[in-house]
């Protein structure tokens, strides 16, 4: 199951990579003379509105949605992996401290600080500029809830005997957690990876159907998703819900990895 | 008489057992094999512990004297404890398997135990490490430095620990119950190393075990700790059949 997963993220990651060749057009153009076209054998999921091929959006929009989301992700993962070493050699107060602050930003609500921080910036940003700031929100908001998983481990393995006995043989605190502790937690740090990438790339959808995450005309798996607002509109062209299908796909990918990375070790 | 090399008289609280340890005193003199005995619980692992001055790690406390090599070790700051942690006293833990990292080769090990002291590099120090794993009759090629914990014996293991330990020529090696994770012949094989160890270096020793054939055997003198307390010291006739039943 994990390696069928693990095969499913690899096709998806090379069809992405491959996008400028796969992709037949510019996810810009706009075909004027084709709007709202069926699926046909040069446009396989049809077009938009304003006649953009919806094949090459959505492949392009998947390459943002899962080259941001997982660097994102791997940000968020980073952050907590150092606080977890830092506070937990520290230990005492100090740790003590940065628990209640994961507890805080652990029960602040997620959409809304989003949505709050989001709309100090400007409405008309560059697509860009949208992609970095979004994301970034993400990494740098996102840290807390590995951090307590990884603070956790961090004790765990500081207080077993291989760590005692690099304490015995004379080792630096700093020394023990680097070379002692820190390879040990990096199979936890992955699976943390592995969770918290998909919680990404749904956040980021949450985000663009209210229009606040990778600006138009920059596509995204999540603004893609805006198409799905009409409903009648899915049951007569089915084939829109294509950036659902994606996403979901993919999401669930991530999830089995997961299940298997806990089974296996 | 030459001066005792550690005398010790101490008392440890843990947070939820108070008085673990309660006025435990000894001497270790140069170059002498003490042996500790008693049940599990008596304390036996914590006198190990606080004399390296790590109780805190698991949540104790020290108090009373602890003279080593002529300083109390309990006034010493952090920074200078470290230097005598593993170069003047090192410990030989009690399983083998728990006490090497599982994601580290035996080099790694080594050269952590090699480099928390010594400024020369790890490559100058390589071969004098060989030598040392080869005089315990381990194959000491750059196989089996690359291999790690898992893929080792348990009494290989429990001598790529006791080469860590001496690297540093200690004046102390503290053994803990070094041999109870093993087999028959790896016990005798270890408990002649440790001999062995004590008469070539001279370093003097505490031996921690509840078997007490092997303490009668290496041991000058012999404490018996019952409850946290000592409740005999002497040579190691003492270790009577009588007393063979309370203490094991």
């Amino acid at each position: 199951m994990r390696r069928a997963a693990a095969i499913t993220l690899g096709i998806v990651f090379a069809a992405l990579l491959c996008a400028g060749w796969i992709a037949p057009y510019d996810p810009r153009q706009q075909l004027r003379d084709e709007t709202d076209a069926s699926p046909s054998r040069h446009h396989p999921l049809g077009t938009d509105t304003l006649g953009r091929d919806r094949f090459s959006r959505l492949l392009q929009g998947g390459r943002i949605s899962m080259l941001a989301a997982p660097a994102a992700a791997l940000l968020a993962v980073a952050l907590a992996l150092a606080a977890g070493l830092v506070f937990g050699c520290l230990g005492g107060w100090c740790e003590r401290g940065f628990a209640c602050l994961t507890d805080l930003c652990l029960s602040l609500p997620w959409l809304f600080l989003l949505l709050a921080v989001r709309a100090l910036l400007p409405l008309n940003v560059s697509p860009a500029a949208s992609i970095a700031v979004t994301f970034s929100l993400l990494g740098l908001l996102g840290w807390a809830g590995p951090s307590r998983i990884l603070l956790a481990a961090v004790k765990g393995h500081l207080a077993s005997d291989f760590a005692l006995g690099a304490r015995c043989a004379g080792c630096p605190l700093w020394r023990v957690a680097l070379v002692h502790v820190l390879p040990n937690l990096l199979p936890v740090a992955l699976a943390q990876f592995l969770v918290t990438a998909p919680a990404f790339l749904l956040s980021e959808a949450n985000l663009a159907l209210l229009g606040l995450g990778v600006a138009e005309p920059t596509p995204s798996w999540g603004n893609l998703l805006r198409e799905l607002e009409d409903f009648s509109r899915v049951a007569r062209q089915p084939w829109v819900a294509a950036p659902l299908v994606a996403l979901a796909l993919v999401v669930s990918c991530f999830h089995l990895a997961v299940a298997g990375e806990e089974a296996g070790s | 008489m030459t001066a005792p090399l550690l005398s010790l008289d101490l008392s440890v609280d843990y947070r939820n057992k108070p008085a673990a340890l309660d006025g435990v005193r000894f001497d270790i003199f140069p170059g002498e094999v003490f042996g500790l005995v008693g049940e599990s619980g008596s304390g036996k692992s914590t006198i190990a512990l606080a004399v390296l001055r790590l109780v805190e790690m698991r949540g104790g406390r020290a108090r009373g004297s602890l003279l080593f090599e002529g300083r109390n070790l309990l006034a010493l700051k952090e920074r200078e404890m470290r230097r005598i942690r593993g170069r003047r006293i090192a410990l030989v833990p009690q399983s083998p398997v728990s006490a090497l990292n599982p994601v580290l080769r035996l080099e790694t090990h080594l050269r952590e135990a090699w480099t928390a002291h010594a400024h020369a590099p790890w490559r100058q120090a390589r071969p004098q490490a060989c030598d040392l794993l080869r005089q315990m009759g381990l194959p000491a090629d750059d196989a089996f430095l690359r291999r790690y914990p898992h893929q080792v014996s348990v009494g290989q293991a429990q001598r790529v620990l006791i080469a860590m330990a001496v690297q540093h020529r200690p004046a102390l090696l503290i053994a803990d119950e070094p041999t109870s994770a093993l087999d028959p012949a790896s016990q005798r094989d270890i408990l002649d190393l440790l001999r062995r160890l004590n008469r070539e270096f001279g370093m003097a020793m505490l031996y921690i075990s509840h078997d007490l054939p092997s303490v009668a055997a290496l041991c000058a003198r012999v404490g018996v700790l019952e409850n946290g307390r000592m409740a005999e010291c002497g040579a190691p006739e003492i270790l009577c059949p009588v007393d063979f039943q309370t203490a094991s």
